[in-house]
């Protein structure tokens, strides 16, 4: 009895997280007559000419790269800002500590829309308007806030004396930051750097309202603009997304233990 | 010595003052400024005209309203429906033996873009070829498909549904976290004492998980309420603007009006409004008495029955 | 003066003092036990000793420079903490070769000094080893290599044997004492536990709110405590703390006027089986070597020892005879009687 009403559980989780995506597969790779019609559920043979396209679509592939290329130097912007805050904020702000957290959480808590046009006139005056660097600059105004709530409890949970005992070894801050902190808090970083990818590789508004060409669209504009000249391609859609969540599945299957921990210790605490 | 004692710390706080600080204060500040204003650029109008637009807000705006209606519908019924839903799989992990890959199944829907989720379930409830209605049909519990996207009376809970599927994990995963926070002494101790199911649910898990349940159901509230990559994809706000939330609606006041001054009077009304909201929920979900957080069991809070709507 | 001199010493948190005006000297090669209760200012002064925080005035020499404004890396002192602070992702020897990263001393010399340490502290087997795979002992002995490393001119311990196992404690303690007879450095330790004060210190001194009430040997602590506080705090079973009229109504006798509050020690304390004693035993307690029992009276408890081999139970009846020792007098406000107080500074 409780065996089967575990196993009742299990497979209603399964079917409402990955039902979905399985049901997105099967789309990509029937042929566009078999796409809008149902039944046939399942393709009689499973094709991979929405594979062929998008891939071929040289549009979709300049997307994947500057998704990446935003990810990644937000992600070294707020890895570097926010974990330097982090150990400021955890070692020298004593009383004001939870004054500098709470107005790091209203920052990253903003409705992006009540903000996108004072940046968009700052993205125009610093002539960073459809550039990936402009892109980068304001995905890390919301990743570093990240960063430093990650790393501030990680920080904090060092004990005291390791820090007093590299003073009274003769250590300057910053080497205590680099020799000590850094390599203690790696599994935190790794934790805030996937929360923060994660962040980057999802962001919509400002990407849709911040590009005018695929010099610096990303995946989730291109996906938005993706449409035949008729009618919605759902096939290729489909194949679209198949091929842009695939690696979010891995990294789910292989570093969700990190994504728990950061999350659950970053948001607990407040 | 003073000095240098500031420089170092100058170091490492000093990045933080740029960004996000500055980047954030100034565009906050130009924001207010700019609600006070009539601006449209390409007809290069640009004047001060007071408290105008928000008199036209309160006063006018019917279509500000229906946003201001839509945006709290979707909120509360959202956050509830997940806080729901996100109990139960918190429970159903933390007292189950599996739980690796069971969680990292369970987090798949929060990984992915919301575009994407938006675009899924778009598809799968496409009024024709929509797997959705064709399931419904073969099961008897409708005969014709229902046009879920394009009827102005479901297409928001159309936007509502994609939206707790994405953020359910989320919910999960704070519960979650909260439930292994509890002293596994305390639920032994119930236990001893041959406590109900229900009893130790509504007596001791919930209270002592209230903290959780505060951040948790905070963090969604204000993440619903500025919602806007699913509603923008599935539905773009129509049909006749049955779904524009507040983003949205501010969103096109700036980029299909062009109207600068008006659209920023907007964001502002909406950030006022969720910092409301947020003040009330944390007092409700918190307790005005910061120390009651760690409530013994056994202590009924009758506050606590909020959580839940 | 070779050691360190602290003058006038006052440091205040949020307006209130942890120290309120302390002197203190210490000799070349001493071992002294700053003991105290938690939140008495013990760590605050080991800070100001560190460098790891500045006094709010007053002045600290180390062999007559006033260094009362260096930072820890100039003073070249020595700290050993109560969960050892070693760096966890570093090995044994990396631990130790750390603050001479910090001197930028050269390299060749680096490991010759590391390896002399680890020599020296017998660690050479688990040079390689990380922090989580030591020892309670080899732990010690890496925090203090880590220390001596530097060649410091103090040592300073913030409680590092609280919170372990009695037998390890006792070895660590051991180890500890061995280890300042062969450095000669002056070393100072702060605890709150009387044991470890009276086994370690060449001198302890008693901290209580703010000041030191108390600075002396072991002996001049347990036997001729300055105050009533310090007797409290050292010896088990307690001290018996009387009246003068109750001392009075069980020993009459000669006891100066100005004396308020007579103290004995249980163990100068004898009882002996007597069927019309004013005492009944309500409790037996046996520490091994000895035999305690406690006796109600007026409403509070005294203890006393028993003799070997004397058939004390519970509900004997008993008398309390002083063996050799003299009481200790207290005035009204607790300060010992001068007449007590001979041989202590």
């Amino acid at each position: 009895m409780k065996r089967a009403l575990n196993i009742f559980f299990l497979l209603a989780m399964g079917i409402w997280s990955l039902g979905p995506f399985v049901w997105q597969w099967l789309t990509s790779v029937k042929d566009p007559a078999a796409v809008s019609r149902i039944p046939p559920l399942l393709p009689d043979m499973p094709i991979w000419t929405n594979y062929a396209s998008v891939l071929q679509n040289r549009e979709f592939m300049r997307v994947i790269g500057n998704s990446l290329a935003v990810s990644l130097g937000a992600l070294g912007v707020a890895l570097i800002v926010g974990s330097l805050g982090a150990f400021g904020i955890s070692r020298f702000l004593n009383r004001r500590k939870h004054l500098a957290l709470l107005t790091l959480l209203v920052v990253f808590m903003i409705p992006p829309v009540s903000v996108v046009t004072p940046f968009y006139s700052l993205l125009v005056r610093l002539r960073l308007m459809d550039t990936l660097a402009g892109l980068i600059l304001i995905d890390s105004v919301f990743c570093v806030p990240l960063v430093v709530w990650v790393m501030v409890q990680v920080f904090d949970e060092i004990p005291d004396s390791l820090y007093r005992a590299a003073r009274v070894d003769g250590c300057p801050a910053w080497t205590i930051f680099r020799r000590i902190y850094l390599p203690l808090g790696q599994s935190g970083l790794i934790s805030a750097g996937l929360l923060c990818l994660m962040f980057c590789w999802n962001e919509f508004l400002f990407a849709l309202t911040f590009t005018s060409t695929y010099a610096a669209r990303t995946i989730p504009v291109g996906i938005t603009l993706f449409s035949g000249q008729f009618e919605f391609p759902w096939g290729e859609i489909s194949a679209a997304t198949s091929l842009v969540t695939f690696p979010l599945l891995l990294i789910v299957v292989f570093a969700q233990r990190y994504l728990v921990r950061g999350l659950a210790g970053s948001g607990l605490k407040g | 010595m003073i000095s240098a004692k500031l420089k170092e710390r100058l170091i490492f706080i000093g990045p933080l003052i740029v960004l996000p600080g500055l980047i954030v204060a100034w565009p906050v500040l130009e924001v207010l400024w700019l609600s006070f204003r009539n601006r449209v650029q390409i007809f290069h109008i640009d004047r001060w005209v007071g408290a105008a637009n928000y008199l036209y807000l309160f006063g006018e705006d019917l279509r500000f309203a229906s946003a201001v209606s839509n945006t709290l519908y979707f909120t509360f019924v959202s956050v509830g429906l997940e806080f729901l839903l996100g109990l139960g799989f918190a429970l159903y992990l933390r007292f189950s033996p599996e739980r690796e890959w069971v969680k990292g199944m369970m987090l798949i829907p929060w990984v992915i873009p919301s575009v994407v989720s938006a675009r899924l379930w778009q598809w799968m409830l496409h009024a024709e070829a929509g797997i959705v209605n064709y399931l419904l049909q073969s099961v008897g519990l409708t005969d014709a498909p229902i046009p879920w996207l394009s009827s102005p009376d479901l297409a928001l809970h159309a936007a509502i549904f994609a939206d707790v599927w994405k953020t359910t994990p989320l919910m999960v995963l704070l519960l979650y976290a909260g439930l292994l926070g509890i002293p596994e002494n305390l639920l032994r101790a119930a236990r001893v004492d041959r406590t109900p199911p229900f009893r130790m649910l509504f007596c001791i898990l919930i209270p002592q998980l209230r903290p959780a349940i505060a951040t948790a159901v905070v963090l969604r509230l204000l993440d619903a309420f500025r919602v806007f990559d699913v509603i923008y994809v599935m539905t773009g706000g129509g049909p006749a603007n049955s779904t524009e939330t507040l983003s949205l609606y501010a969103y096109r006041t700036y980029f299909q009006s062009l109207q600068f001054g008006y659209g920023s009077s907007v964001v502002v009304v909406q950030v006022m409004i969720l910092a409301g909201l947020t003040a009330v929920a944390y007092r409700l979900l918190q307790g005005k008495n910061p120390a009651a957080a760690g409530d013994g069991p056994g202590e009924f809070h009758p506050r606590r029955t909020e959580v839940k709507e | 003066m070779n050691g360190i001199e602290m003058r006038q010493i006052v440091k205040r948190y949020e307006g209130h003092p942890v120290l309120d005006g302390v002197n203190l000297s210490v000799s070349p090669g001493e071992f002294l036990v700053i003991l105290g209760a938690s939140g008495g200012g013990k760590t605050t002064l080991l800070n100001l000793i560190a460098g790891l925080a500045f006094p709010d005035s007053g002045s600290i020499r180390f062999a007559g420079e006033d260094v009362t404004r260096y930072s820890p890396g100039r003073r070249n002192v020595a700290f050993v903490f109560q969960d050892y602070a070693l760096y966890p992702h570093l090995t044994v020897e990396k631990n130790i070769r750390f603050p001479l990263e910090n001197l930028k001393v050269a390299r060749k010399e680096m490991a010759i000094k590391v390896d002399e340490t680890l020599e020296r502290l017998h660690l050479e087997s688990v040079r390689r080893k990380l922090p989580h795979q030591l020892s309670g002992g080899q732990k010690q002995r890496t925090a203090i290599g880590r220390a001596l490393v530097r060649n410091p001119s103090v040592f300073l311990f913030d409680e590092p044997l609280s919170n372990l196992d009695p037998q390890l404690r006792d070895h660590l303690r051991a180890e500890l004492k061995q280890l300042h007879r062969e450095l000669q450095k002056i070393f100072i330790y702060v605890t709150h536990d009387p044991i470890s004060a009276m086994v370690l210190g060449d001198r302890v001194a008693f901290l209580s709110s703010g000041n030191f009430r108390q600075v002396g040997t072991p002996e001049e602590l347990y036997h001729r405590p300055a105050l009533l506080e310090v007797a409290r705090s050292m010896g088990y079973p307690p001290v018996n703390i009387l009246d003068r009229e109750s001392w009075l109504s069980v020993f009459p006798g000669p006891v100066p006027d100005s004396a308020r509050q007579v103290g004995i020690r249980p163990e100068d304390w004898i009882a002996v089986e007597d069927p019309r004693g004013l005492f009944e035993v309500d409790w037996i307690q046996s520490v091994g070597y000895a035999q305690f029992v406690s006796v109600g009276f007026l409403g509070g408890t005294l203890w006393a020892s028993v003799e070997k081999g004397t058939a004390v139970r519970v509900g004997t009846r008993v008398n309390l005879k002083l063996s050799g020792e003299s009481p200790m007098l207290f005035d009204g406000s607790g300060d010992a009687l001068p007449a007590d107080r001979e041989g202590d500074q």
